[in-house]
């Protein structure tokens, strides 16, 4: 009996929507590194398979005991994010990972979703009512690990963080007087960054060459130049997954990873993209439906974040890659290539599923 | 738990947000991919195919003789693929003072996102090898063309320029471009972001095809002294300009067409508009004298009149309200048809015009070629203007008979004498004897003269002709040896700026033929606006008896 109302509560849309998602993804990496050999689509389909795994026994587990394990999360992930700091290898002037064996552990990947479980769960303990002083608390709690983010520096991820914890909060009940005062520190925030050197000189270019494209197409608008000629050149349909001289020839920088999405572009064209956008819409909708499911608000609250996680990522990553954000390097989900944010992806997909089939109902 | 309500409406505040950023990135994507996607298929075309250009010869422009007036010879280009220039800035440093440019331009043009860039164009093939021995990786040398001039400055006019792209831009450069030119050839390739040619991706390689040569019908010596002549009569007479052409009347080839001013092919940087302009074939002007005989002509051909025709005129006669009057004030005098002609009497024409009538007049200066253009293989020809019959008030007909209220172009002009000289046909004025294209030669299709006056019309014509150089107008034209017809004019300048004519402006000019009886060789001659003296017979015929001369000598036409 119970065993048969447990399989009830699959929520089979959402398990399907992200398995042809991230088996999407994986065509996408084949079609933007096939003619330079196989590595990065095997080790991705490896990712994927384990993925789905990690995916299986976070939807088994009961989520609500996570509450238990909080504190050595967040300890944890301060840890691992220090230890990159430290030991970290270097890619593109940036230090995000950890090797370990011969997986390169991102761990400002994971932050997000261990930062989402111990927001979560401290919000969920004030039922909806929150003072100052809670809200300090969770500032308290998230800035260590932006700040150790944005040091690497990474200011995407660092950006994800930040906009998770506003809309936790939000969720969470914050008074409008008290967001307000955030948006003004905020503001000041991006004033005193601008004017005092906070941010490398390529992320300041990269915002300005958002404002105006043609500012400097050799260095930092050249990117986005190429990427919008390689969405632009597919059209309706694309040139196929195994043409399209974009990608093929190297002028779409990070194919397989940040910009991806050009790669969907160029050889799918707005039809294979609507694709895309159409899984898209179907995840967090049922993600958003499982949000007012859930039996208990530290679930409701994992939920929700997980959907304002996702749509960051995926507004901004595709953003930059048509030009209506500036070019930051945050990984668009289940798609670009990396094992680190797949993990974290399917992982939060695990939870999602796990939060459905204990709703009340 | 908080409360249910809330949790729901914040569901769908979320709901909405997803939407508008789905939204706000389809429409983008419908932006690029729909309505921008041509441009941005060109655009990533753009920047992976490298084109070079492969040199076709443009052909050689000869004279009658095959001696080479214009030839196009091979000269260095430099050009630059930037995506291989490793160090744009070095290569900047030590390219630019062997090509005399600044270092800034020499950068910027190596720092281009593109796959072809020109450094410098046709530069001496010294500097080219200095810069090809420096072997630097995406910078080469491709032969280019430069026109070259090898009989000097001879019918620069006729034969135009060419510009840097070897295209040609005015004249017979122009007017044959295709065929000179003939078809430059490409090869394109395929690069990838780093500037590596990717294997197998040779799209397109179009063989040069070379340009046809030309031979024309102008003959060096005889266009290089006509050009001498008119230049020294000008200058000589104190004249605005003037144009010079020399022909055969019987198949219509042109051995020179000389204009003043005149400029340099070979030093064409300095070169003022005015100069380039080939004034015999684009300018008109009225024609005044020479016309009368195209009057006497047709009233001979229709049987109204004969050469030996007696008439009576006044000093003076009145038409319609308006006084014709002659150049030189005479008293009534008994003047036959060849009489009128030779002293060129005013009164006399407008008598005999007024016998042939409008219609008659019309329609034979139309046949005579008058209202249209010639055909000749010249950009820019225009056809003078006379206007239909129906436009003719009071005195036109006659004025019209003694060369007033009719424009002209010298080629025109002379033309209609081709008729009278060669047994009455309308010939086509050609520049072009033979066109040889780089596998086979062509022939210039002859064109079919049309019958415009009896060969025998044309034989009174030559005789009264003859006489105007024996003893009329025209003796200042008379070359030893040679039995020369011809006839002077000496035109009044309309006004530009009121009705009638302006004081003291006139066009002096001779046209005619020789020998005579069986011409071989007819030219004109045109001195606008001489300040010196003003008649044709003064200023023009002189130039016509040397330059004819000398054309009957070039072309071995015995004296009889």
């Amino acid at each position: 009996m119970q065993q048969s109302k447990t399989y009830r509560r699959i929520d089979y849309s959402l398990i399907i929507s992200v398995l042809l998602l991230s088996a999407y993804g994986l065509l996408l990496i084949y079609g933007a590194t096939y003619n330079k050999g196989l590595d990065n689509f095997r080790t991705q389909a490896i990712w994927w398979t384990l993925g789905l795994i990690l995916m299986a026994f976070a939807a088994i587990y009961s989520y609500s005991q996570l509450k238990h394990y909080i504190v050595i999360m967040y300890v944890a992930n301060i840890i691992l994010l220090l230890a990159v700091l430290f030991t970290g290898s270097s890619s593109l002037g940036a230090q995000r990972w950890i090797q370990i064996g011969f997986f390169r552990l991102q761990p400002s990947e994971f932050c997000k979703l261990a930062m989402i479980l111990v927001l979560a769960s401290f919000l969920s303990d004030k039922k909806g009512i929150l003072t100052g002083k809670d809200i300090l608390k969770v500032f308290g709690l998230a800035l260590p690990p932006v700040l150790i983010i944005f040091r690497q520096p990474d200011l995407g991820t660092a950006l994800v963080v930040v906009f998770i914890t506003v809309t936790m909060l939000l969720i969470a009940g914050m008074k409008m007087k008290h967001f307000l005062v955030i948006c003004l520190i905020g503001l000041m925030g991006i004033f005193v960054v601008f004017n005092f050197n906070v941010l490398k000189p390529y992320q300041k270019n990269r915002l300005l060459v958002f404002v105006n494209s043609d500012l400097d197409p050799q260095g930092s608008g050249y990117n986005l130049k190429q990427s919008k000629i390689a969405v632009g050149s597919g059209g309706l349909l694309g040139k196929g997954l195994l043409s399209g001289t974009q990608t093929n020839l190297s002028f779409v920088p990070e194919a397989h990873t940040d910009f991806i999405f050009a790669v969907l572009g160029e050889k799918l064209g707005f039809f294979g993209a609507s694709v895309l956008l159409v899984l898209y819409f179907i995840l967090l909708t049922r993600a958003m439906r499982i949000s007012l499911m859930a039996d208990n608000f530290f679930g409701s609250l994992t939920a929700m974040a997980i959907v304002f996680m996702w749509l960051f990522q995926i507004t901004v990553n595709i953003g930059m890659t048509i030009g209506i954000m500036p070019v930051t390097g945050i990984p668009l989900p289940f798609i670009s290539y990396g094992g680190s944010a797949l993990f974290t992806n399917l992982i939060s997909c695990g939870l999602l599923l796990s939060i459905h089939a204990r709703a009340i109902k | 738990m908080p409360r249910k309500s809330n949790s729901s409406s914040r569901i769908k505040i979320t709901f909405v947000l997803v939407s508008l950023c789905f939204l706000a990135i389809v429409s983008k994507l419908i932006y690029l991919q729909v309505f921008q996607a041509s441009y941005l298929s060109r655009q990533a075309r753009l920047q992976r195919v490298t084109e070079i250009p492969l040199l076709a010869k443009r052909g050689t422009i000869y004279d009658r003789n095959y001696q080479q007036l214009a030839v196009s010879t091979e000269k260095q280009t430099i050009f630059a693929t930037p995506y291989l220039v490793k160090k744009p800035s070095l290569a900047a440093t030590k390219i630019a003072p062997i090509l005399n440019k600044s270092y800034e331009e020499i950068y910027s043009k190596l720092t281009q996102k593109r796959g072809f860039v020109y450094l410098a164009r046709k530069i001496e093939n010294k500097a080219a090898e200095k810069v090809k021995a420096l072997k630097i990786d995406g910078i080469e040398a491709i032969e280019e063309q430069q026109r070259f001039w090898p009989s000097g400055p001879v019918a620069c006019q006729v034969l135009g320029f060419v510009g840097t792209d070897n295209k040609g831009l005015s004249g017979l450069e122009m007017y044959y471009d295709k065929l000179l030119g003939g078809r430059q050839g490409k090869t394109s390739d395929e690069r990838n972001a780093l500037g590596q040619t990717i294997p197998g991706t040779i799209k397109e390689y179009l063989r040069p095809i070379n340009g046809s040569n030309i031979v024309i019908t102008i003959d060096r010596e005889i266009q290089y002294k006509a050009q001498l002549e008119l230049e020294a009569a000008v200058k000589n007479w104190g004249a605005k300009k003037g144009s010079v052409i020399v022909m055969n009347p019987k198949d219509g080839e042109i051995y020179a067409i000389a204009n003043w001013p005149s400029f340099d092919i070979t030093k064409y940087s300095q070169v003022d508009a005015a100069a380039t302009k080939n004034s015999a074939i684009v300018d008109v002007y009225e024609p005044g004298s020479t016309l009368k005989t195209f009057i006497a002509a047709t009233s001979i051909d229709l049987g109204i009149f004969k050469p030996t025709s007696m008439f009576n005129l006044p000093p003076t006669l009145q038409v319609a309200g308006a006084t014709i009057g002659e150049a030189h004030g005479r008293q009534t005098v008994n003047y036959s048809l060849t009489d009128i002609i030779a002293h060129s009497s005013n009164v006399g024409m407008s008598k005999v015009g007024l016998a042939v009538g409008k219609e008659n007049i019309y329609s034979y200066l139309r046949s005579f070629g008058y209202t249209y253009k010639t055909g000749v293989e010249f950009p820019g020809e225009v056809a003078g203007y006379l206007p239909p019959t129906s436009q003719w008030y009071g005195p036109t007909t006659a004025t019209v008979s003694f060369g007033q209220g009719i424009s002209v172009t010298a080629m025109q002009l002379i033309r209609g004498y081709c008729v009278i000289a060669n047994g009455g046909k309308l010939i086509k004025p050609t520049l072009v004897k033979e066109i040889i294209k780089p596998n086979q030669a062509k022939k210039i299709t002859k064109h079919k003269a049309k019958k415009v006056i009896n060969p025998s019309t044309s034989w009174e014509m030559i005789k009264m002709l003859e006489n105007v150089v024996v003893n009329g107008t025209g003796k200042t034209a008379a070359i030893p040896g040679y039995k020369v017809a011809g006839k002077t004019g000496t035109a009044q300048v309309p006004d530009e700026n009121a009705k009638g004519y302006a004081k003291g402006r006139y066009i002096a000019s001779f046209i005619g033929f020789a020998p005579a009886e069986s011409a071989s060789i007819a030219a004109v001659v045109v001195i606008v606006e001489p300040t010196k003296a003003i008649y044709g017979s003064a200023v023009a015929a002189p130039v016509f008896q040397k330059v004819v001369e000398f054309s009957l000598q070039r072309l071995k036409i015995p004296p009889q």
